[in-house]
C-alpha cells in the first residue's frame, strides 16, 4: 500500500509537469537564399548576405513555443542588414535563463547597438532583463505583451515599441491599455511609416495596433489555445510586425 | 514515424510502471533521480553547452550482482521537453559502484504532434550513503539522443551529453 501511494504520488507529479511542458511546433520553414542562417545550442543567428549594419536584435520566444517558429518573421528583419539573434531556452521558457541574452550579446563585439524584443512570456522576460540592465539595450520591442508592474520601466530613458493585435485574446487590447503606465509615455501610430515623421520627446512608448491580427501569428506555430481568430493572414501580420520593428530601429535615435 | 499520440505513450508508460510495481519481487526499489546534462556534441560539432535538466523515476530490480531498471524520464533538451521510457541493466562492482547501460524510447512533447526520440547511454554511479532502507549517490552518464523528425524544423536534432546527477533509492 505504501509503495502504491508512492507510485501514485510520483506519477501524478510527472503528469502534472507534463501537462505544462508541451511546446508549440513551428511550421516547416525554408530560409531565403539571401539570409545566412546559423544555429547552435544557444541561439539562431540570421544575417543578410547583402547588407550588414552594426545593429543587433535579440528576440526572446513566447513561453512553450519552439524557437524556430520565429524564423519566418525575423528573416524579414534580417534582410534589412540587422543581425537577428533568436535565443534558445531550456524547455522553451525564457524566464528560466534570465542571463542568457546578456551572455549572447557579449559574443558579438562588432555590434554597437542592441535591441531586445520578446513575444508573450518572452516579452515579460525582456522587460525584466531591461529593468535590471537599463544601459545594455537601445530599445525594447514588445510583441503581443504588456509591461508588468514588477519590472516597471516608466522611468527608463530609452524608447519602447509595443506591437499588439486586435484579436489577441492572450494579451488583449484592454490589458495593453491598462498597463501602459509601466512603460515610458505613450504615443499611438496608425501604420509603421508614421515613425518616419514622428516628432516626439524621447523616451516614448510607441503603440502600434495590428487590425485583425492575433497572438499566435506573431510567430508561425498554428493556432494557440485561448487565442482569438485572426482575420488577416500570417504573412500579412509578419509584414506589419517586421516593418514596424525596422522603422523603430532605424528612427530610434531621432525620436 | 513522425506522428505519435503522446497521451497514449504516457498512459502506456504509466501502465508498465504500475504493473511492474504490482509484481512482488524480492529486493525491489524505487529510484528517483535528478540530472543536469552537460552538452558535449550536437550534430557533428563538438561544443560545451547547456543540455538541460532531467527528472526520472525508476523501478530497480536487484538480482545478485545485476540491477535491472525500468522507468520514466522527463527532461528538457534541444528540442524542448521530452518524455521517455527507459530500460537498463547495471552490474554492481564492489559495495558502492555500479556500471550499466540504458536505452530510452520516448517523445519530444509538442501540442500538434509529438516526435519520436531515441536515446542510449552508459552510466556509472557511486553510492554516498547506503543503509538498509535508503541508498543515495551520484551518477555520471554518457548519452546519445536523437529526434530524427525534428530535422524538418531545426538543424540540431541529435546530441551527445554527459548527464551528472543525484539519486535516491528506497
Amino acid at each position: 500500500m505504501k509503495a502504491l501511494k508512492r507510485i501514485v504520488f510520483y506519477s501524478s507529479l510527472i503528469i502534472m509537469f507534463l501537462s505544462y511542458s508541451c511546446s508549440y511546433l513551428p511550421s516547416e520553414n525554408d530560409v531565403p537564399l539571401d539570409i545566412a542562417y546559423e544555429e547552435i545550442p544557444e541561439y539562431i543567428k540570421l544575417t543578410s548576405l547583402d547588407s550588414v549594419t552594426n545593429t543587433g536584435l535579440v528576440l526572446l520566444p513566447g513561453g512553450f513555443v519552439d524557437v524556430h517558429a520565429y524564423v519566418s518573421l525575423m528573416e524579414i528583419v534580417a534582410q534589412e542588414g540587422i543581425c537577428v539573434i533568436i535565443a534558445k531556452f531550456s524547455a522553451n521558457l525564457a524566464l528560466l535563463e534570465l542571463s542568457k541574452p546578456l551572455s549572447i550579446i557579449e559574443k558579438f563585439p562588432d555590434i554597437d547597438e542592441w535591441y531586445i524584443s520578446g513575444h508573450s512570456l518572452g516579452g515579460i522576460t525582456a522587460q525584466s532583463i531591461v529593468s535590471s540592465n537599463p544601459d545594455e539595450f537601445n530599445g525594447l520591442i514588445f510583441l503581443g505583451v504588456y509591461p508588468t508592474e514588477s519590472y516597471d520601466l516608466s522611468g527608463w530613458n530609452k524608447n519602447v515599441l509595443s506591437i499588439y493585435a486586435e484579436n489577441d485574446m492572450l494579451s488583449t487590447v484592454e490589458e495593453i491599455e491598462d498597463n501602459k503606465q509601466f512603460a515610458p509615455p505613450e504615443i499611438y501610430i496608425g501604420q509603421p511609416d508614421d515613425m518616419d515623421t514622428l516628432q516626439v520627446d524621447s523616451p516614448v512608448t510607441i503603440y502600434y495596433l495590428i487590425q485583425g491580427g492575433n497572438h499566435a501569428q506573431f510567430g508561425d506555430y498554428g493556432s494557440q489555445e485561448g487565442d482569438g481568430i485572426a482575420t488577416i493572414s500570417r504573412d500579412f501580420q509578419h509584414d506589419q510586425v517586421s516593418s514596424a520593428i525596422i522603422k523603430f530601429m532605424r528612427n530610434n535615435e531621432s525620436f | 514515424m513522425k506522428v505519435f499520440n503522446s497521451k497514449l505513450l504516457i498512459l502506456t508508460g504509466l501502465t508498465i510502471f504500475l504493473l511492474f510495481g504490482a509484481v512482488k519481487l524480492n529486493a525491489q526499489h524505487i529510484q528517483i533521480s535528478a540530472n543536469y546534462a552537460q552538452g558535449l556534441r550536437y550534430n557533428n560539432n563538438w561544443d560545451l553547452f547547456n543540455g538541460g535538466a532531467e527528472l526520472s523515476a525508476d523501478y530497480i530490480f536487484d538480482s545478485n550482482d545485476l540491477l535491472f531498471n525500468s522507468g520514466l524520464d522527463l527532461r528538457t533538451v534541444q528540442w524542448g521537453s521530452q518524455l521517455s521510457i527507459s530500460l537498463g541493466i547495471a552490474k554492481r562492482i564492489g559495495d558502492r559502484f555500479e556500471l550499466g547501460a540504458e536505452i530510452q524510447n520516448g517523445l519530444a512533447l509538442f501540442y500538434q504532434c509529438s516526435l519520436y526520440v531515441l536515446g542510449v547511454s552508459i552510466k556509472g554511479s557511486y553510492s554516498l550513503l547506503k543503509t538498509e532502507k535508503i541508498n543515495m549517490g551520484i551518477s555520471l552518464e554518457a548519452r546519445y539522443s536523437n529526434c530524427p523528425a525534428y530535422k524538418a524544423y531545426g538543424q540540431i536534432y541529435h546530441v551527445t551529453e554527459l548527464p551528472i546527477g543525484l539519486y535516491i533509492r528506497f
